[in-house]
């Protein structure tokens, strides 16, 4: 076979036929039981691949060329968003099911108040966005066309006489005619076209299966990946990935991420093609598998190219010109057929996807205001203009992509200008997902924020393509307008570092998003975008009814008549007859429910969109307006109620909290109170027992006069005994308030411990001596120096050990006092040998006046304040006194100081 | 596990798959080793992308359907 011009336009042209043919039978077909293939899953995914464009067929293998690994991050951008559909495709396909979306420009309007603006910004923006994208397209098959002819010995045939620009044209003119004959043949009800859908998915196969045939034949030239890469590497070429992991590549993946949601045709085909939600559950796996397989040959078939194609040829084209050099014509056809599948699938769909939003927001709005009462046209009228509209803004998006493909025909690669593209489109992205997970984002932030990021992305993406055509533009680049250097659209407000595509995605997207955040905070909502709000973010949770923003009078006759406006005389006739049919009744007797309103308004925005089909039925149903207000109103009122019940609650949670507290705050005065009034009593008790006593005795000295003189005197003596007894009480109890107001002043000195336990042992030596009491003062270490009062610490010393030699009610009483020092803490032990404490008492042994129930008995016993003084002292000094319990027999008191360190002295 | 841990699971799946293909984790892949002659950075990304799709077949099957209730009908007629 011999490979000429001329077979390979007979071939394209042949190969349109065929892509009719299956259309046509899709069509057919797509009612009945044998269409059942074409709503599978599978189709769904492979018509979603018309993500992968002639960019991919011939750029990525450019790309990979010139950039390395870079291309994959274009395919790995959607596999991020596909794997993860559950949270946003999935929204996205229940919010345009139920709200009948039949574009992005549909799902924005619809969303942000059934906003007209909104839609035709969008859609205008949108056309702009894309006109580099077709024109990629038309590059490719021209530069595919052009490759044939420059290696065939036949010359140019047909093309004698056509240069690329005149090729290009040809080119676009074909796809208008194609496309129009393919996508406008009818308005379909829910905007989804099951024969296109069919041809694109033939086209997804053919494109994938010779694109890996090129690789395999590759791979079989080059004897394998191994001698592949070996040769590549031999040849010079950096086969490693050294610089392409830098911003670029974190950039291309977050575009190509937000592309697969945002670009026209595959929201046409992802969202509005979708005719269940479970094909979305296979494409998550399918369609990133057939993105892997698409990308598996790519570097295989740059690196050969590379090696084995003269220096100067241009990568782009590799994928044909490979077979062609090999002479292998029959392969050289199929990927000519690959690339051409790749090609049309996109212009197909994309001119389509821009037609319906172009018809939808411009047109029939436009119509609407025009044609204020012509209810008596017979529907045809507005399915003619429809379509017609559709197929002049398929001639005007075509023209559009081939003034730019004339406009920037100087620059070479075909992947920077999909970039273009792509960081258009992407701009629309931070009001999708505010309209999918914001309930505040209101419509005067949202178009702001997109008609800056839009405005940003003109400057400084769209704008320095046109560099290498104008030297104007060139001058900008360089010097900024007008010489102001920080508008230079490349380095944005100085920022130089970036590189170019990183920089424009940056700022258009920060600008964006800034702007939708604090415009939506400053701006408020109007009543039908808090209702449109509310649908889109309560997508999954069932509702009782569906809340019908249009409500009044209409009578059935007027409501008919834009129904056959719009759907057709048939279409009309049978919607309300299953509703009359529904509602038990007959059609001429039918009552317009609101809920019938809203369904027909769903059914008219499958055709013309959301805001188109809510002004038409806003003309006709009278009331509408008032309505909603006063439906917003209740709403903000029960909002306002919620919201002061929340606060009550609130308020007595607190007083709750407030009345615990005082309550236990009561109940310890009343604790303090009753421990102040046994104080009372026990001090009452304490100071009548030698009261009595002195005044028995006076008593006795004053009426018995006869006493001899060596009674009086004992008596005498026993008042006094008896009043120093009370003085020393009376002290103690001073003493132990005063300690433990801290009233008590004394200055702690670093002093020698083992000192005063000497002394105290020394002052109790007369006491033990008395109660025959032996003292063992062993161990005992030399010196420690703690910080105290020398008085103080000895009161405490004494009052352990003569406690210890009073209670001790054993045979031969034994009295162990002990000291140590451990770490940098002075420890001294008094233990006897004695009954000790019993286990119930031990908690109680410092309460004041508590003598225990041996010392009860005893008469030596004090007033019971000796521990509770010797506590607090210890406590002031920084240490502690406690019973050590554990001991068999006996009872043992520790009291615990600091040591003292002459360098804590000296700060 | 329920139906809350397996969303959440995927959301990781997703989220870290992600990561694992941006700097500075792919860098880790980043030097000069060869296999099968294929240079490792690019048989890190092809295998991570392997990954990818075979998880999200695993979760395409795990996570639960909620279609609305006409969609599932059609599903369990003949």
């Amino acid at each position: 076979m011999t490979l000429t011009v001329d077979l390979v336009i007979a071939t394209a042209v042949a190969y349109v036929g065929l892509l009719f043919l299956v259309a046509y039978l899709g069509d057919r077909y797509s009612g009945s039981t044998e269409g059942g293939l074409l709503r599978s899953p599978f189709v769904y995914t492979l018509s979603i691949s018309v993500y992968c464009t002639s960019w991919t067929f011939y750029g990525a293998v450019g790309s990979a060329a010139r950039n390395g690994l870079e291309f994959v991050t274009i395919y790995l951008g959607p596999t991020i968003v596909f794997v993860g559909w559950w949270f946003i495709l999935r929204r996205l396909v229940r919010i345009s099911h139920d709200q009948r979306i039949t574009s992005i420009a549909d799902l924005l309007s619809s969303r942000f108040g059934k906003s007209s603006r909104l839609g035709v910004l969008v859609t205008l923006l949108a056309v702009i966005a894309i006109a580099p994208y077709i024109a990629l397209q038309l590059k490719a098959v021209t530069s595919s066309i052009e490759a044939v002819a420059g290696s065939s010995e036949f010359g140019r045939g047909a093309l004698e006489g056509w240069d690329e620009v005149g090729l290009a044209l040809g080119v676009a003119a074909a796809m208008a005619i194609f496309t129009i004959l393919f996508g406008t043949r009818n308005v379909d009800a829910k905007e989804q076209h099951h024969g296109v859908v069919a041809a694109i998915a033939l086209e997804a196969i053919v494109k994938l299966t010779a694109l890996v045939a090129v690789g395999v034949f590759v791979l079989y030239a080059a004897g394998g990946l191994d001698a592949l890469f070996t040769r590549a590497a031999d040849a010079g070429l950096r086969i490693h990935a050294t610089e392409t992991f830098g911003d670029r590549w974190v950039a291309s993946m977050v575009l190509a991420a937000a592309a697969i949601i945002c670009l026209p045709r595959q929201f046409q085909v992802t969202v509005v093609e979708n005719s269940d939600e479970s094909h979305l559950r296979t494409a998550s796996w399918a369609f990133p598998a057939y993105m892997l397989a698409m990308s598996l040959f790519i570097v295989p078939i740059a690196l050969h190219g590379l090696t084995t194609m003269k220096p100067g040829s241009n990568p782009d084209m590799f994928t044909l010109t490979l077979p062609l050099a090999a002479g292998q014509d029959g392969l050289a056809l199929f990927a000519f057929i690959g690339g051409f599948s790749s090609a049309t699938s996109m212009i197909i769909l994309e001119s389509i996807a821009l037609s319906i939003m172009v018809s939808n927001h411009i047109v029939v709005p436009i119509m609407l205001r025009l044609s204020s009462d012509d209810r008596g046209s017979d529907g045809l009228g507005v399915r003619r203009l429809i379509l017609n509209a559709r197929r002049l803004s398929i001639v005007l998006i075509l023209l559009l992509g081939f003034g730019y493909f004339y406009l920037t025909r100087a620059s070479d690669a075909l992947a920077p200008i999909g970039l273009i593209s792509f960081t258009g489109v992407a701009q629309f992205l931070p009001a999708i997902l505010a309209a999918l997970f914001w309930r505040d984002a209101s419509t005067r932030a949202a178009i702001a924020a997109i008609s800056v990021g839009f405005l940003i992305w003109l400057w400084s993406s769209f704008l320095p393509s046109f560099a290498s055509s104008s030297p104007v533009v060139a001058g900008i680049m360089a010097q900024g307008p007008f010489g102001i250097e920080w508008l230079r659209p490349q380095a944005l407000f100085g920022l130089e570092r970036l590189e170019p595509l990183a920089h424009a995605v940056f700022w258009s997207l920060l600008l964006n998003t800034t702007v939708l955040i604090v415009g939506s905070l400053v701006s408020t909502q109007s009543a039908l975008e808090h209702i449109q709000a509310a649908l889109f973010l309560n997508v999954f949770r069932p509702v009782a009814g569906d809340p019908s923003p249009l409500r009044g009078s209409a009578t059935v006759d007027d409501l008919f008549l834009v129904a056959r406006r719009v759907l057709g005389h048939e279409r009309a006739m049978r919607l309300f007859a299953e509703e009359a049919k529904a509602a038990g009744m007959a059609s001429t007797s039918l009552e317009p429910t609101p809920a019938f309103i809203h369904r027909l308004e769903r059914e008219l925005a499958g055709s013309i969109g959301t805001a188109s089909a809510h002004v038409m039925l806003s003309k006709v149903v009278s009331g509408d307006a008032v309505s909603l207000e006063e439906v917003m109103q209740m709403a903000d009122e029960t909002q306002q109620v919620i919201e002061h019940s929340q606060a009550l609650e609130r308020t007595s949670a607190q007083l709750r909290a407030t009345a615990e507290k005082l309550e236990f705050a009561n109940r310890q005065l009343r604790e303090v109170d009753l421990q102040k009034d046994e104080f009372l009593s026990q001090v009452s008790h304490e100071v009548r027992t030698p009261m009595t006593a002195i005044r028995a005795f006076s008593e006795i000295l004053l009426n018995e006069g006869d006493l001899d003189g060596e009674s009086g005197r004992k008596f005498v003596a026993t008042i006094h005994k008896e009043s120093l007894r009370l003085t020393s009480l009376l002290d103690e109890i001073l003493d132990l308030s005063a300690l433990e107001r801290g009233e008590r002043v004394w200055e702690s000195r670093p002093i020698d411990a083992e000192a005063s336990l000497d002394q105290a042992l020394r002052v109790c030596d007369a006491l033990a001596r008395q109660n025959g009491t032996q003292i063992r003062p062993h161990p005992r270490v030399a010196a420690a120096t703690v910080l105290a009062d020398p008085d103080r610490l000895g009161q405490v010393f004494i009052n352990l050990i003569s406690n210890a030699i009073k209670h001790n009610s054993a045979a031969s009483p034994v009295v162990t006092v002990r000291s140590r020092i451990s770490g940098e803490r002075y420890v001294v032990e008094v233990a006897d040998n004695g009954a000790g404490v019993p286990e119930q008492e031990r908690s109680r042994i410092f309460d004041k006046f508590y003598r225990g129930s041996l010392g009860e008995a005893t008469s030596k016993a004090g007033a019971g304040l000796g521990l509770p003084i010797s506590r607090e002292i210890v406590t002031r000094l920084n240490g502690s006194l406690e019973f050590v319990p554990g001991t068999s027999e006996g009872a043992c008191f520790r009291v615990t100081l600091a040591v003292h360190k002459p360098a804590a002295e000296a700060v | 596990m329920t139906r809350r841990k397996i969303i959440a699971a995927s959301l990781f799946f997703t989220v870290f798959g992600a990561l694992a293909l941006m700097p500075p984790l792919v860098l880790l892949a980043r030097f000069d080793g060869r296999v099968l002659g294929v240079p490792v950075e690019t048989v890190y990304v092809f295998a991570l992308w392997l990954v990818m799709v075979a998880g999200a077949r695993w979760f395409s099957r795990t996570l639960p359907d909620d279609r609305p209730p006409p969609q599932r009908q059609r599903d369990m007629q003949p």
